[in-house]
């Protein structure tokens, strides 16, 4: 059931906002890029399958070991190349999210504020 | 009738600056309708695959990788790195194409033309 907050809950979000909203805004904006263009690698099969995305779920590479040829069937080798991209993907929106919940604004982490219709629902 | 972008919007309209004790509520009903409808349009799936129709893959509109397949002649005629670009460019081309389909199903619930670009 919705509630509409309390005047004293109103009040305290006024309090708890940066001081300084432009200094917040600089140190969210270099947090998040430094997060986005980071790069994270996840394997499968056992490590003879890797792939590297970014912190926004871009495909930067794919490796696939010789071993995984010689011993994975095509079928099985594409499942694992999508299982570390997987990974990969997760572990950045993860580095993602982790940054703006370290940055709190109205006494909330920012990621309360991100539309959840967005988020994966492995996370859920 | 409109859609749920519609019905949303017309609520906010009605009752964003209305004092009546279920506003909110009608507010929070329409943004559930359209959070539901807009869940339903990220399950759907778009497919691509490498120059060379060696590798395919398959990925939700919320961008997600739902399958890869490597066929038999890529593993027959692409050597060291060929393989793993095939699989990087099939991939990209799914994802590319996701965000056609998720930008022409956003533009059909909100009339709107979004510009969205989720690869580099």
């Amino acid at each position: 059931m919705f509630e509409r907050p309390s005047q004293e809950q109103l009040r305290a979000a006024l309090n708890d906002l940066p001081e300084d909203l432009g200094a917040f805004q600089e140190s969210l904006r270099d947090s998040l890029y430094e997060a986005a263009s980071a790069e994270y690698t996840s394997s499968a099969a056992d490590g003879a399958v890797e792939a590297t995305c970014n912190g926004l779920g871009v495909l930067i590479s794919v490796r696939i070991h010789p071993t995984a040829r010689r011993e994975l069937d095509n079928l099985t080798l594409g499942d694992a190349v999508a299982q570390a991209v997987r990974g990969a993907e997760d572990a950045g929106r993860r580095a993602v999210q982790e940054r703006m919940g370290s940055h709190i604004f109205g006494g909330r982490p920012l990621t309360a504020f991100v539309p959840t219709v967005f988020n994966d629902p492995a996370d859920s | 009738m409109g859609n749920e972008f519609d019905e949303f919007n017309d609520a906010l309209g009605r009752y964003g600056r209305s004092n009546e004790d279920g506003a909110p509520k009608r507010i929070a009903e329409a943004a559930k309708q359209l959070s539901g409808r807009l869940n339903g349009l990220l399950t759907a799936t778009a497919d691509g695959s490498d120059a060379g129709g060696y590798v395919s893959a398959t990925v939700t509109l919320r961008g997600r990788i739902e399958s890869v397949y490597i066929s038999p002649e890529a593993i027959r005629d692409l050597r060291g790195q060929a393989l793993d670009q095939a699989c990087v460019d099939a991939i990209t081309a799914a994802k590319r194409a996701g965000t056609a389909a998720l930008t022409e199903q956003l533009e059909g619930l909100t009339g709107q033309r979004l510009d969205i670009d989720r690869t580099a």
